[in-house]
């Protein structure tokens, strides 16, 4: 080998791979060709199925057991592992590549200590046990483990999920290595932890000149992280450029897609629907003889089914497979949005606290929340995990009742707390789509049944009447007849959440909860489901209590946002006055973790330490722990009075808000 | 999970639409099937069991001579006899036909002991169903129970109960047959608690799921929820469940025939043959006892090779 400064940290050439489905060869990667130089990020992008984790994985030769390269080279830091037999194979992925996986909590052994799984990642490069421990200590300090000596003496499910991932990356990094492959690394994390990870990543590719292979589904993330991103569509880089260059100025019509349908620079609902990309992937391992996007693409044309598009150069480094780079910008722009806005007739009033007893002890997750709902209008309910988002939603259904003194009024009548106490018509006024679909549908039913069976325990319709219904449902929700035989596993995601939609307007609901409905599904199906949600909203006056922790899409879709933290509302207000000013130094931070999709770099605002456990919350106000803004003397004893900005728009904080106005424009 | 997405493009006439969806909706069982084919195990236990239902249900219409009476000993001047061309199992010590008394053999048994594993399997589930889904009291109340009997031994369960009713003067005019169902009540009350705990922990993985949730938010009733929504999405386990308990039931009831409490004469049950017939092994007359040893052996091994088969490919 060679040693010269321009050798490549990971170069792909040309890579052909396939999963051998009954003895056929299914091609997944269809001749990808990348390459990364030493200390550089590279991010992938495109939607699930598009062969981005399958190319991370091969990067280590890592595949599936039916998997099969049966074209193309894969060269690390000059040695081609294809040709590398098992031992080989072992020594490289020990000495010059490691990988870090989405989900920390399956990544490391759950019955081991962390310091027996960190040590031995040293011990393996051949380090006395001695030796192996110390290496152990200063990699957890290198990735900012305040207390490592604590850490080390930890099994996996005593640490949170961010402190669990900075363990994993202390052990990908323990062998100094050339190549550091990061497949969707924060997905399941908070967005103030995934900004602390992401900032640590950061801080550790300067340090150690690794470079870095970054699979991520949230496009801000890869914008904020990499030099270079490769834009993916059915086994192929059909772009790929400066990160800058691609994310402003897309040159193939599917990353103009993506980009479009996200919601990006503060759009909200009643000023444009989400742009869509009509369609789906190509089945896995279908033949594509020409262009793979053409039959999803705006500005198809005759050429592109007949051949296949060449590399058009755009400037150094960026190219697209495209016939027509030059038209993209002819796609047409958003499509404007004819939606009703929210009446100010209440629906719903709230005042619920909950309290759990867990093992003799009184854990409350909701204390005195207290909100409203107009009839029309999209409540956001926005919060770290375990701020209390989803038992609130849990406490208004009825699936468990909020405490004594608890009050939930619908229309003026009070709502009994327990599902099993509420009238039919109670029942049907208040439904809910969870996160995912797959555990939401009973897999053992058809969508027909599915449907059918809310209908008629809903509204009391007899079969004939039921079965008109669910075909005026599914035409509403865009599900075609043939769907309707269908079991939920021979659906898309985006199919399946349409049928969990369905089912909720299976009776005409007057308030909608929203758990996270689209945290699992790809972007441009998002777009789709969002768009669909708020017709459905405009339509019907439905009023929907929306969580989630993507602030880009509550800022789209809701009309007013409520900030939870440690089961307190700590600020409400609307949409425009939330991201518009004055903020709880807790929305504060949260808005501020938000990795930036535009480019334009924002002022961080680091929380210390991790959200408290509701069992044993802190003094006077909960947030005073973590907050930077916290009065000494005075946050740690007194809980905090709720002040009014403006109208509709309240703070739950002892600094007044004019003093909270000058700090934070003086950021 | 295989590609089930893998079908011809969507053509737009409506039979073609039924057609895929019927087709579609198949898929998932038949890919099961074909699976199981595959599996050499699985054939190989498939075989014998069928051969040993065979025999069970042709009984004395194929069996080479009358496995109750000893008519042909005169070919054999001082029983038992070893194996000949014309007895190929050899004759028991009083001339009987060993060969015919196996294949007859096989049929109180497995008349007695799946119907016992089937008895168990639905007890049990419905218990566990009850534990798994209600929770809170009934489930620590049952659950004690059930551990309780748990901790009981199998075996002497069985022959403490077996025996204190042949003694007891209420069954004693019990006839052979219901001696039969007797052994089955019996087998099944003591594989009920095991088949509850498996049930039990199955259900706890899926009541708390969504659309479990979604059922209640609509106003299902309990027994809704249980039997219609959770139970099609469990009878994976249950059916593996299902094949475990046979092979165990089958050597439970083995046993207890051969300890005299199980099935009594004049069945030509294997276990009875072995306990009639052990004290011939010092003899060196091995023939008695190794056959129908070996037909146990045979049946036990194939249910658990298919019911090890059925457990890959339902787990995968």
């Amino acid at each position: 080998m060679t040693i010269t400064t321009s050798t490549l940290a990971l170069d792909i050439k040309d890579l052909e791979l396939a999963y051998v489905v009954r003895g056929i060869n299914r091609p997944v990667l269809r001749g990808v060709s990348f390459s990364i130089k030493p200390g550089e990020a590279y991010g992938l992008v495109g939607e699930s199925g598009c062969g981005k984790s399958t190319t991370a994985y091969a990067a280590l030769r890592y595949m599936p057991r039916n998997g099969v390269i049966t074209g193309g080279h894969i060269l690390v830091d000059g040695d081609d592992i294809t040709a590398m037999n098992r031992n080989q194979l072992r020594e490289f992925r020990m000495h010059k590549a490691s990988m870090v996986y989405q989900d920390p909590g399956t990544a490391l052994n759950p019955t081991l200590k962390i310091s027996k799984q960190l040590v031995e990642a040293f011990t393996i490069l051949g380090q006395s046990r001695d030796h192996a421990h110390a290496s152990a200590i200063a990699a957890l300090q290198r990735v900012q483990i305040a207390d490592p000596d604590r850490v080390m003496g930890r099994y996996p499910h005593q640490l949170s999920g961010g402190m669990l991932q900075r363990v994993v990356i202390a052990m990908a990094l323990a062998c100094d290595p050339k190549l550091l492959v990061l497949d969707e690394p924060t997905t399941g994390l908070d967005a103030t932890v995934e900004a602390e990870v992401l900032d640590l990543v950061r801080n550790l590719r300067s340090e150690t000149g690794a470079a870095i292979l970054l699979i991520a589904h949230n496009l801000g993330v890869i914008r904020s992280m990499c030099d270079r991103v490769g834009v993916m569509y059915a086994g192929k880089i059909v772009e790929e450029g400066d990160a800058s260059e691609v994310f402003d100025g897309p040159k193939h019509p599917y990353t103009v897609g993506l980009l479009r349908s996200l919601p990006r620079r503060g759009m909200h609902k009643r000023h444009a629907a989400l742009a869509t990309i009509p369609g789906s992937l190509p089945v896995l391992g279908s033949d594509l003889p020409t262009c793979v996007y053409v039959d999803r693409c705006p500005i198809v044309s005759d050429v592109c089914r007949n051949e296949v598009p060449p590399i058009a150069q755009l400037s150094s480094g960026h190219y697209t497979r495209c016939h027509h780079p030059d038209q993209v910008a002819k796609i047409d722009d958003l499509v404007p949005a004819n939606l009703r806005d929210a009446g100010d007739q209440t629906v719903l009033q709230m005042e619920v606290s909950k309290t759990f007893r867990q093992s003799g002890h009184d854990v409350p997750a909701l204390v005195g929340v207290n909100l409203s709902l107009t009839d029309g209008e999209t409540l956001g309910l926005v919060g770290e995990s375990g701020s209390g988002k989803t038992t609130l939603a849990k406490a208004i259904l009825g699936v468990h009742a909020g405490d004594a003194g608890s009050r939930l009024t619908l229309d003026q009548h009070e709502l009994a707390s327990k599902i099993t106490k509420r009238s039919t018509d109670d029942k049907r006024a208040m439904q809910i789509i969870f996160q995912n679909p797959d555990s939401a549908l009973n897999a053992s039913w058809t969508v027909r049944n599915i449907l059918q069976r809310s209908v008629r325990k809903l509204t009391g319709k007899n079969k004939i009447d039921a079965d008109a219904r669910v075909a005026i449902l599914a035409e509403h929700l865009r599900l075609s007849p043939r769907h309707l035989d269908m079991k939920p596993s021979q659906l898309s995601g985006g199919l399946k959440q349409r049928v969990a939609i369905a089912r909720a307007f299976a009776g005409d609901p007057r308030i909608v909860v929203c758990d996270e409905p689209t945290s699992a599904l790809d972007v441009s199906v998002q777009a789709a489901i969002l768009n669909l949600l708020a017709e459905l909203q405009s339509e019907q006056r439905t009023s929907y209590v929306f969580i989630s922790h993507d602030l880009g899409v509550v800022r789209y879709l809701a009309d007013r946002i409520a900030v939870m933290y440690l089961g307190r509302i700590m600020e409400v207000g609307t949409t425009d006055q939330i991201f518009g000013g004055v903020n709880h130094p807790y929305t504060e931070a949260l808005l501020s973790a938000v990795p930036n999709l535009d480019g334009a770099p924002s002022r961080r605002i680091k929380l210390a330490g991790e959200i408290p456990s509701p069992a044993n919350p802190p003094s006077g106000c909960v947030f005073h722990p973590r907050c930077p803004r916290a009065i000494a003397g005075l946050c740690e004893t007194a809980e905090p009075p709720v002040v009014e900005v403006s109208v509709g728009h309240a703070i739950r904080c002892h600094i007044p808000p004019a003093e909270l106005r000058a700090l934070q424009s003086a950021n | 999970m295989t590609d089930t997405t893998n079908l011809p493009a969507a053509g737009n006439e409506a039979s073609d639409v039924l057609q895929r969806s019927l087709t579609e909706r198949k898929t998932a069982r038949r890919e099961r099937w074909r699976l199981l084919r595959r599996r050499p195990g699985f054939i190989i236990g498939v075989v014998i069991v069928g051969i040993w239902v065979f025999c069970a249900i042709a009984g004395d219409r194929i069996t080479p001579y009358d496995p109750f009476t000893d008519r042909d000993s005169k070919y054999c001047a001082r029983p038992p006899c070893p194996p000949s061309g014309a007895h190929w199992f050899g004759t028991d010590q009083i001339g009987r036909d060993i060969m015919s008394r196996v294949m007859m053999g096989a049929r109180d048994l497995l008349l007695v002991a799946p119907t016992a594993a089937v008895l168990a399997l639905i007890t049990g589930s419905v218990l566990g169903m009850v534990m798994g889904y209600y929770r809170g009291w009934v489930d620590n109340l049952l659950s004690r129970v059930v551990e309780a009997f748990l901790a009981l031994p199998v075996v002497m369960v069985g022959i403490l109960v077996l025996t204190l009713s042949r003694s007891s003067d209420l069954l004693s005019a019990i006839s052979f047959d219901s001696r039969n169902v007797l052994i089955i009540y019996v087998v099944a009350l003591l594989f009920t608690p095991i088949v509850a705990r498996t049930v039990r922990a199955t259900v706890l993985g899926e009541r708390d799921l969504d659309y479990v949730v979604s059922a209640r938010l609509r106003g299902e009733s309990n027994l809704f929820i249980m039997t219609r929504e959770i139970l099609p999405n469990i009878t994976g386990p249950i059916v593996v469940e299902l094949t475990v308990r046979i092979g165990y039931s089958i050597f439970t009831v083995a046993t207890l025939s051969f300890l005299g409490v199980g099935i009594q004469r004049p069945s030509p049950d294997w276990g009875l043959a072995i306990a009639e017939s052990r004290d011939l092994l010092p003899a060196d007359q091995w023939w008695p006892v190794t056959f129908p040893a070996l037909a146990i052996a045979t049946l036990v091994v194939a249910v658990n090779l298919i019911a090890d088969s059925i457990q890959t490919v339902y787990e995968r």
